[in-house]
């Protein structure tokens, strides 16, 4: 999914748009570009902003996704100005998850890493930003008859008595901590409040226009 | 097409090196600049592996989202274990300096390699930063910068770790009345970042001032710092820059005509800003309409699958 934030002259009000017909062609391009820009810098803000607002639920070590993806958003790789149109591109590979703001994102096991089964999600602080097989000693425990629940911290015991699975006087694990809980597929809900609201993009935008207009002045002082 | 970020960081070489991140400072900031490194890591292989995982966190690669730290991470720690590297005594026939097995010094530990990708992906961005945010309109419309929280570090700058709890260090903190932006403000001469910051406790100033360089440089007997005039600035620090427009940094006292280049090795060499363009009659009346509201430019949103 990929979304498309256009500041476009053609959709300005027809006052507008004769003053910006008078500027020419490229004052019409130097205007939208700017408020293109503008409207750029904020979305890169507010993305970092909300990251940092946002820590794990359990607590957990931050990995500073929200960051990496802010830093993404930047005139050089989002911005495009053609004409009187300048468009703010967001999405793709180099930015899976920020199309969540339009729609909940699904993710299934096996897409990343072919013959997955399940999807661990952290049930513990300490797991965050992990993978499991980074965790030493964790053993599989079950929530059902043939259901996988996850992985927690192996804790040593030892057999008291004979048993199928070994003698007495044998060590084995048994789970512990919880670390993961398996999840066959995870739902994330869509959050709008990820990126800026339709409204703060159009304030954006305008904000920039009006700044640009007030440079241009502030030369013929 | 690549990120501007991937292409700088297509351009550097590999480093691979046994120096310690002081001996590597003296190695000067042109060269790190260029380079994939990594302190004490030796082995060629390990660092193309991190040039890879750095690919993986800017762009994304096969078998990888982009901005999955942790599978980038799991990668290299298969590097680490197929290339038999020990803490205790480095890659084999390195003989290296033993490091205490997950600490920072452990060349493949989740917090040593966790602190590898944070910075280098930072730094590439930051270079990045660099030479968009040194476009001519770019100066004209946003001449300065202005330094702030972009990630959540465990233990800020100003603060220390101490059996007894965290403790506050306002002499390292970023913007404390004695810390390093005043520090580099006063190091390099930037009087009006130092009265922006006493007014209003804001770390701004233009693009090309040297506190720049000189929070890079760690004005103030900083030992933590990158040599670099764009972020991270130092190690793990979780700061970075955003764009200050003209109209923002005049609100602010500065002023924000005829900002050149920045110093570093990106961008153009020189900057011109082109006057009496546009009829003032015309751009008085864009002013006014803006200002009341009666012109508005309207933003269209398109989500597409």
């Amino acid at each position: 999914m990929n979304l498309a934030v256009k500041i476009e002259v053609d959709t300005a009000t027809p006052a507008l748009r004769q003053m910006l017909d008078m500027l020419g062609e490229e004052g019409r391009g130097e205007i939208v570009g700017a408020m293109g820009r503008r409207v750029v810098r904020d979305t890169s803000r507010h993305v970092s902003q909300w990251g940092l607002s946002h820590p794990n639920k359990l607590g957990g070590r931050r990995t500073n996704y929200w960051s990496g993806i802010a830093a993404k958003i930047n005139p050089a790789d989002t911005l495009q100005v053609d004409g009187g149109t300048a468009t703010m591109t967001l999405g793709g590979p180099e930015m899976p998850g920020i199309t969540r703001a339009f729609g909940e994102v699904t993710i299934v096991p096996g897409t990343k890493t072919p013959g997955a089964k399940y999807i661990p999600v952290p049930a513990n602080a300490s797991a965050y930003g992990l993978r499991p097989r980074e965790i030493a000693g964790l053993v599989l425990f079950w929530k059902g008859k043939g259901q996988v629940g996850g992985l927690a911290q192996g804790v040593a015991v030892t057999r008291t008595k004979n048993t199928r699975k070994g003698p007495k006087g044998s060590k084995y694990f048994r789970p512990g901590l919880i670390m993961f809980w398996f999840a066959d597929r995870v739902t994330q809900p869509q959050d709008r409040s990820i990126l800026p609201s339709d409204q703060q993009w159009s304030d954006s935008a305008n904000a920039g226009a009006a700044e640009w207009v007030n440079l241009q002045l502030k030369k013929l002082n | 097409m690549p990120s501007l970020a991937q292409t700088l960081s297509d351009a550097r070489s590999d480093l691979p090196n046994s120096l310690g991140t002081a001996d590597l400072r003296k190695l000067g900031a042109n060269i790190l600049r260029q380079s994939i490194f990594s302190a004490r890591m030796s082995n060629a292989t390990a660092v193309q592996a991190v040039r890879e995982a750095i690919t993986g966190v800017l762009s994304g690669v096969k078998g990888q989202s982009a901005d999955n730290v942790a599978e980038a991470r799991l990668k290299l720690k298969y590097i680490g274990q197929a290339l038999s590297y020990d803490p205790a005594s480095g890659f084999p026939g390195e003989n290296a300096e033993p490091a205490e097995a997950g600490s920072l010094r452990d060349l493949f530990s989740t917090d040593r390699i966790n602190l590898i990708l944070k910075t280098q992906e930072m730094m590439t961005q930051g270079a990045a930063k660099n030479i968009w945010g040194n476009e001519p309109d770019a100066l004209e419309e946003y001449p300065a910068w202005e330094l702030v929280r972009v990630a959540a570090v465990e233990v800020p700058r100003g603060e220390k770790r101490t059996k007894a709890g965290l403790v506050d260090v306002p002499t390292d903190a970023w913007d404390s009345a004695n810390g390093r932006w005043v520090a580099a403000a006063r190091e390099s001469g930037d009087g009006d970042a130092l009265r922006i910051f006493e007014a209003t406790g804001r770390m701004v100033a233009r693009k090309d001032s040297p506190i720049w360089q000189a929070l890079g440089d760690g004005a103030g007997g900083y030992d933590d710092c990158l040599g670099n005039d764009y972020e991270p600035f130092a190690f793990n620090s979780g700061m970075g820059r955003e764009e200050v427009s003209a109209g923002e940094y005049e609100e602010l006292g500065g002023d924000g005509r005829n900002v050149g280049q920045s110093g570093t090795d990106f961008g153009p060499d020189e900057v011109a800003v082109r006057k009496d363009r546009f009829d003032p009659d015309i751009l008085k009346a864009l002013k006014a309409g803006l200002e009341s509201g009666d012109l508005k430019f309207r933003v269209r949103v398109e989500v597409t699958p």
